[in-house]
């Protein structure tokens, strides 16, 4: 334990770490505000939920509507949900797997197992539109653009520099001995060599501390200055909600559970974390294996580079293993954030792919992880 | 020039530099590859607009004037008999009465077209002159119909006094009579993802050489003497040789990659403002120009890359500080070279369209070259006197 906190304490007082921190949220302040314009709408439409709660089908709805001072958000918003929608009523999650498979022009068994997910997916679809869901107001027409700000900006910007930060932070605590010249004096001992495990420790924790903070930090801004609080009991899933797949495809935001914004974000929240701990193995397994830490960072960052281009040029050359296989990877998840808990739509084969492959990647890196450290303990270093 | 060239060999390590070739490779695979090879390139009507924009080079040079013109017309008259008898030699489509060009096409844009009779024509070979043919027909449409469109954009509401007046000055002085292939999104793609690449490898190359000498104590050896406290400046002459050594041999690699794939070598001397273009750009620039400008871009943000990173790894005692530091840097350098690659100098470019200054993409690159340079001085004078104590 006493390892474990000196190891801490030494990540912790990295300057740069602090000084890296200030900039990415104030990055993420700037990104918050980049939205600032819609802020009036956003305003109105929580400031009125209390009267007209939030089901458009409910006669409630329009009646609480007409009590409110008339102007022209209240035109707008009255307009808006004049006709209620249930975009899920009947949707044909089969077609849309066909169109989806078009786009990028899958064929042969892949192209089974990937209809067989929208198979997997029409009963849900089927019972998020009995339950009405789809009839939540969210923010009306402002929904698409304040979701994409969300999770598609800000969040997303908070997790890359806080999956950066664990993968530059682990990779510290493996170098630090051969910056302090220590390494041969401390690994010379079996007790010495164990010091890794704490080490290990320590930059998970710091890594975990450093993703707390960014989302905190991104969180309660847009929390603050948008009304987060009234929108968490929307359904994600509003028919005001959407996903744009292509100039002539949109698709509904359908997800494998009926999830309100409050759990949605929580599940977002809860799978960025564990995707942190995963980048922090995978920059431990090269922090491990190579001694020297810049060589170790361009190892990762190579690798993670190959991930990124893996499903790509499997795609170009219609390899659909390797596009499929591909996209199960750790950075291929994270650059398909926005839509996490989605169908994903060509991006996965799977259901909760993002949520399986996260788990199965952390039992992979975790593995990789203790054979490095095994390695380690008997690595000759001189 | 001994401590130039050791320190250049300590940048340009085997080490080093494989990964960064790596990422070189796997960035063209993964993000250029699909875009110059998928078949774009290949699909009518893409194809049939960069022939055609060859063929007139080579026939009537960068320009086509009024007898360049009406012989272009002649030619294509001829192409269409071509066109109208093979499409009537066709029994399938001549049993739905389709018997020349103008049926065949009124036929596709009916959506009643017999599928199976068009598909076997075209695929046989038909669709090859069928396309060009069009093509040619569009284009010589576009030479007389393009000067009244850009006098009505020059009339539009909300431009700016400066885009008035390019589109006034280029209806005015018919520079629209250039032949070119138009700019498409596979160059803007293409200079984007090099742009990264370009800030990206010089980063990584350049990252750990002030925190190398850090690491390994050389500043309490080197600062004791006067040729000591100067080695910096040689690790800085070297810092700067080594982006100009990447620039180059990336503009080489990746620029001839392109040239080889899409042929557009040929038109070196055309202008890229044309009645085939779409649009126009701000400034009169031949392919050739317009390619220098972007190539020079690329060194002015690699320059600031190098010159920010150096400045920031020298003050740095870890790689993974130095990393942190020089990542702020390498991300300005990284978005602006994606935003400067995109569609440069025209209307659509993102830099343009929040500023509305022609040039403003010139101008951002200049002044993070300036930044990055200025920065990579602050060694130079800090180390002069510093204590080591």
């Amino acid at each position: 334990m006493r390892t474990f906190r000196f190891e801490l304490k030494k990540l912790l007082r990295l300057p740069m770490l602090w000084g890296f921190l200030a900039l990415s949220l104030a990055l993420n302040g700037l990104l918050t505000m980049t939205a600032i314009h819609d802020a009036p709408w956003y305003t109105y439409v929580a400031s009125v939920l209390p009267v007209t709660f939030q089901r458009t089908d409910d006669p409630a709805f329009a009646a609480g509507l007409e009590m409110l001072p008339a102007e022209d958000f209240r035109a707008a918003l009255a307009e808006q949900t004049a006709e209620p929608v249930n975009a899920l009523d009947g949707y044909d999650a089969a077609l849309l797997g066909t169109q989806e498979a078009g786009l990028i022009g899958v064929t042969g068994k892949w192209a089974d197992i990937f209809a067989q997910k929208y198979a997997r997916l029409q009963p849900i679809v089927d019972e998020m539109a009995a339950s009405g869901v789809a009839y939540d107001v969210y923010a009306a027409a402002g929904t698409h653009d304040y979701q994409l700000h969300l999770t598609g900006i800000l969040y997303h910007a908070a997790l890359t520099e806080a999956l950066l930060l664990a993968v530059l932070l682990t990779l510290y605590a493996f170098g630090c001995e051969a910056q302090h010249g220590t390494d041969l004096l401390v690994f010379s001992t079996r007790a010495g060599r164990g010091v890794n495990r704490a080490k290990l420790a320590a930059a998970l924790a710091a890594s975990l501390l450093c993703y707390a903070i960014l989302c905190v930090g991104a969180l309660l801004p847009f929390a603050m200055i948008y009304h987060l609080r009234d929108f968490l009991s929307m359904s994600v899933s509003s028919s005001f909600n959407y996903v744009v797949v292509a100039p002539v495809l949109v698709k509904p935001f359908l997800t494998w559970k009926p999830f309100t914004l409050a759990g949605y974000l929580g599940a977002t929240l809860a799978l960025g974390a564990a995707l942190t701990v995963v980048f922090a193995l995978f920059a431990a397994v090269c922090g491990l294996l190579l001694r020297n830490t810049y060589l170790a960072f361009l190892a990762w960052f190579v690798t993670a580079a190959g991930m990124l281009a893996l499903p790509v040029f499997s795609a170009d050359v219609k390899v659909w293993t390797g596009y499929f296989l591909g996209m199960c990877l750790p950075v291929p998840v994270w650059l398909n954030q926005q839509y996490w808990f989605t169908d994903l739509g060509s991006a996965a084969f799977l259901p909760w792919q993002e949520t399986v492959c996260t788990a199965a990647n952390l039992a992979a890196f975790a593995l990789l992880t203790l054979l490095a450290l095994r390695r380690f303990r008997r690595k000759d270093l001189t | 020039m001994r401590i130039f060239y050791h320190e250049l060999r300590k940048i340009w390590r085997l080490t080093h530099v494989l990964p960064i070739a790596a990422l070189g490779v796997l960035i063209f695979f993964g993000f250029l590859y699909g875009s110059l090879f998928d078949g774009f390139l290949e699909m009518h009507p893409v194809r049939d607009r960069y022939d055609l924009a060859f063929q007139w080079t080579a026939q009537y040079g960068a320009y086509l004037d009024a007898s360049e013109y009406e012989a272009a017309q002649a030619e294509c008259a001829a192409l269409r008999e071509q066109v109208d008898a093979q499409i009537a030699a066709d029994p399938a489509l001549a049993a739905y009465g389709i018997v020349d060009m103008a049926a065949l096409k009124q036929a596709l844009s009916s959506q009643l077209a017999p599928e199976t009779a068009v598909n076997n024509f075209l695929q046989s070979g038909g669709d090859e002159l069928y396309y060009y043919v069009e093509t040619v027909e569009w284009a010589l449409a576009e030479y007389v119909n393009v000067y009244e469109h850009y006098t009505e954009c020059a009339d539009a509401p909300g431009l700016t006094p400066a885009e008035r007046a390019r589109y006034r000055e280029v209806v005015g002085q018919r520079r629209l009579d250039g032949i070119f292939s138009g700019l498409d999104n596979i160059l803007s793609n293409y200079q984007m993802w090099c742009n990264l690449f370009a800030v990206l490898s010089v980063t990584l190359l350049l990252a750990p050489c002030g925190a190398q000498e850090r690491l390994c104590h050389m500043p309490a050896e080197q600062w004791t003497t006067r040729t000591g406290r100067k080695v910096v400046r040689y690790r800085l002459a070297a810092a700067l040789a080594s982006a100009a050594i990447l620039f180059v041999m990336e503009t080489l690699i990746f620029g001839s990659i392109y040239t080889l794939a899409v042929g557009t070598r040929a038109l070196w001397n055309n202008p890229v403002t044309s009645f085939l273009m779409g649009d126009i750009l701000w400034f009169d620039l031949t392919y050739g120009g317009y390619a220098l400008a972007g190539f020079a871009m690329t060194f002015a943000l690699m320059l600031a890359a190098a010159g920010a990173t150096f400045a920031l790894s020298h003050g740095s005692d870890h790689f993974i500080a130095a990393l942190l530091k020089a990542g702020i840097p390498a991300f300005l350098c990284a978005a602006s070279g994606m935003l400067v690659g995109y569609r440069l100098f025209t209307t659509d470019n993102p830099l343009y369209q929040q500023f509305r200054v022609m040039g403003s993409e010139a101008i951002l690159c200049a002044a993070l070259c300036a930044a990055g340079l200025l920065a990579s001085l602050l060694p130079l004078f800090t180390d002069r006197r510093k204590e080591l104590l």
